[in-house]
């Protein structure tokens, strides 16, 4: 490559990444309307308000927004302002309203229909071996576990919510032990219904479990970022990891680990998160493997998980590592091969927030050098970067497509909706003006015609005679 | 996490489930004790795994099925401080020093000090002196050695990757005792349960309802 020499380019303007809210410094997310965790409940509680607000207009003391103050900060409020004139000036139609209101806030389980279409698709050809009745029940228990636990999501602790999930994946496991449709099932089947039932109930709850604003995950996710990228000049020697940088096959299979550790961010199940843990580690073992010519152990991965996850600076890093541990079963992270991955790149990241000069075999003044940005040590992996850098790009990229999409599905169902909406309406008021004319009917007479006196008209026959005066 | 409330095989009835920390300094033969008990084999480039830092271990006590997953961890100086995270929830630990080394042994003894102290009497610790192949080198003192590990309720063993001496009998004993703590506590949450049971409200935990049942099975459920 001719422009190895340059450090890694910007992907995407820092601006472009920020919450809308001008004033915000975190970062903003596609899924909450480019805002961040924080701002989006803002807005949401603000919406719901004056959505009740419209809904109750007639109370008369619905007026004042208390909750102004507490966030005047002048961009936002602007534009909550805006908002809030343009649902007021809705024209009051509450007279055809029909009792319950189509516009109760979508429920998360709606919300998540497509990824729980595409769920239910990865898991047919596995329900079709045992029972579809299985998935049915299966899919109506989570549905009621995750109604009840949305309910009370934003009044919770995260610590709270972290007891009441695991305890739902105790009830599951109670539940297809004692249930008859479960009865038939082998432990391995069970198992797989288990997960299933797990990451139906975190794909829903995921919007409201992930980085949630009572807690400081968000923050530390900024922190761990900027530490990582003043770290972008650590290469795998100051790490004594035996990664071989100038071999094709190795270098292929470190951009796979870096992959597979950036496509975390867009899984919705811990479980589905926790995959991708274990598919970049597994190219990590392929190619150490490939580079000392045999098993690696500890001593050897560990570093070149470290090494890989500076390499990728994963978005959201610490958010993801908190939504697995809280809310992944914690039973598939005590033992197992999921969880010793998991549990490295904990010990990997916890690595990364101590790194001192010590840690990378450095003299103290050289490492402050370094991470002041003053020196840049040479290296190999520089025009490597460049190429992680733009894999980095495609896979946001990717991310953001298939958000757009399933925001134009979301749109197009909506339109939909509104014209359903459009035609009740105009049948209701059909119905309403049927029944206003039967109670009250025109019933139009003929036209009396005037009567001619002086025609020969026969009905003037039977007229009275004129009155004549009397004298 | 090893068992299930009814004091019986956990896990769907598929055997217990002991997760199993390697602990020491680099060098002292963790990697290879765990690669001879797996795989058999002393070279670790003969290992038919694809890796050799976490591995699994099949095994039946006394009637029991024991699943042994076995981690190993980094023994470099500079990922001394990541121990906790690797020993989280473990059932058992091998402290593992190099008999030709006595720092090693030091090291081993600090591990052990830490583990008592995060963990307590919960986990179960064996203090191995591995390489006792090399007995002419041996530095560490075999009888303050066991002395050391009685005195902090560890059991204590030799042995040799490189020969394949006392790693089997090494990991059934602490099986052995992972299996009775397991089943220790099993008994004292069946007491626990058994109490909560004969308050009235314990009737209405349902597998249906979860709310129900979330109240009234936490710890302290009775009122
Ligand atoms: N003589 C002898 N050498 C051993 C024994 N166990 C391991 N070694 C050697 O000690 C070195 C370090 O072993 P390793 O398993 O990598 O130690 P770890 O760093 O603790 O994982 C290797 O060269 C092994 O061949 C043993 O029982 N006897
Ligand atoms: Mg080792
Ligand atoms: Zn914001």
């Amino acid at each position: 490559m001719q422009s190895a020499a340059r450090g890694p380019s910007p992907r995407v303007s820092e601006a472009e990444l920020k919450c809308k809210n001008d004033e915000c410094e975190f970062y903003g997310n596609a899924q909450w309307g480019g805002y961040c965790s924080k701002c989006r409940k803002i807005v949401a509680s603000r919406a719901a308000k004056s959505e009740s607000r419209l809904r109750h207009q007639h109370d008369s003391f619905s007026g004042h927004d208390r909750s102004g103050a507490s966030y005047s900060s002048s961009g936002f409020s602007r534009f909550e302002e805006k908002r809030r004139q343009q649902t007021e000036k809705k024209p009051k139609m509450n007279v055809f309203k029909k009792s319950p209101s189509p516009k109760e806030p979508a429920s998360c389980i709606t919300l998540a229909a497509s990824e729980l279409e595409q769920l239910k698709q990865e898991n047919a050809s596995f329900f079709r071996t045992i029972d579809q009745q299985v998935e049915k029940d299966i899919a109506a228990t989570c549905r009621s576990h995750v109604d009840k636990i949305a309910a009370v999501a934003e009044l919770k602790s995260v610590d709270e919510l972290e007891k009441q999930i695991q305890q739902v994946y105790k009830l599951l496991v109670n539940k297809m032990d004692a249930f008859k449709i479960y009865s038939r099932l082998s432990a391995e089947e069970k198992d797989q219904c288990l997960i299933y039932a797990e990451n139906y109930i975190m794909t829903c709850l995921y919007t409201s479990l992930f980085c949630p604003p009572t807690t400081e995950d968000e923050n530390k996710d900024l922190i761990i970022q900027n530490r990582i990228r003043q770290l972008s000049w650590v290469n795998a020697e100051h790490l004594e990891c035996k990664i071989s940088e100038t071999e094709p096959e190795v270098r292929e299979l470190v951009y796979s680990a870096i992959t597979e550790i950036l496509s975390m961010d867009s899984a919705r199940a811990p479980n589905e998160k926790l995959s991708c843990v274990v598919r970049c580690c597994g190219a990590i073992f392929r190619l150490l493997q490939v580079a000392q010519g045999g098993p690696a152990s500890a001593d050897d991965f560990l570093p070149a998980l470290i090494f890989v996850t500076l390499k990728a600076n994963p978005p959201r890093l610490k958010s993801n590592i908190n939504y697995i541990s809280r809310f992944c079963n914690e039973n598939r992270l005590v033992s197992g091969e999921a969880a010793y991955y998991f549990t490295n790149l904990c010990g990997a990241v916890s690595f990364i927030e101590g790194i001192g000069a010590k840690s990378v075999n450095l003299p103290n003044d050289e490492f402050d050098q370094y991470m002041s940005g003053k020196v840049v040590p040479v290296s190999t992996w520089d025009s490597a970067l460049l190429m992680c850098e733009s894999m980095r790009v495609i896979n946001e990229q990717l991310t953001t497509l298939e958000d757009l999409e399933k925001r134009n599905g979301n749109t197009l169902s909506t339109a939909s909706l509104l014209h359903q909406e459009i035609l009740a309406f105009q049948d209701d008021i059909c119905s309403k003006l049927d029944a206003l004319v039967e109670q009250a009917p025109l019933i139009l007479r003929p036209i009396k015609e005037p009567t001619e006196l002086d025609s020969e008209n026969p009905l003037t026959e039977s007229l009275p005679p004129p009155i004549v005066p009397q004298v | 996490m090893a068992t299930t409330p009814d004091g019986g095989e956990s896990i769907g009835g598929r055997g217990y489930n002991f997760k199993v920390v390697l602990l020491g300094e680099g060098c002292v033969g963790k990697t290879s004790l765990v690669v001879r008990y797996v795989e058999d084999v002393f070279n670790t480039k003969h290992v038919t795994t694809l890796q050799a830092s976490f591995l699994n271990k099949k095994l039946s006590l006394a009637g029991r099925r024991v699943h042994l997953s076995i981690w190993d961890t980094a023994g470099q100086e500079r990922f001394h401080a990541l121990g906790p995270i690797y020993y989280r929830a473990s059932n058992g630990a091998v402290l593992v020093y190099d008999v030709t080394d006595q720092d090693s042994f030091e090291k081993a003894k600090n591990w052990v000090k830490e583990l008592r102290k995060m963990l307590g009497a919960d986990i179960c610790l064996t203090i191995v002196g591995n390489k006792i192949d090399l007995q002419k080198e041996q530095t560490v003192d075999t009888k303050l050695a066991e002395e050391y590990a009685a005195s902090v309720g560890a059991s204590h063993f030799h042995t040799s990757a490189k020969l394949n001496a006392g790693i089997e009998e090494m990991f059934l004993e602490l099986c052995k005792r992972m299996l009775e703590q397991a089943q220790k506590e099993a008994e004292q949450r069946m007491a626990a349960d058994f109490q909560a049971a004969a308050s009235p409200r314990r009737n209405v935990v349902v597998v249906e309802d979860g709310e129900e049942a979330l109240e009234t099975s936490g710890r302290s459920a009775c009122c």
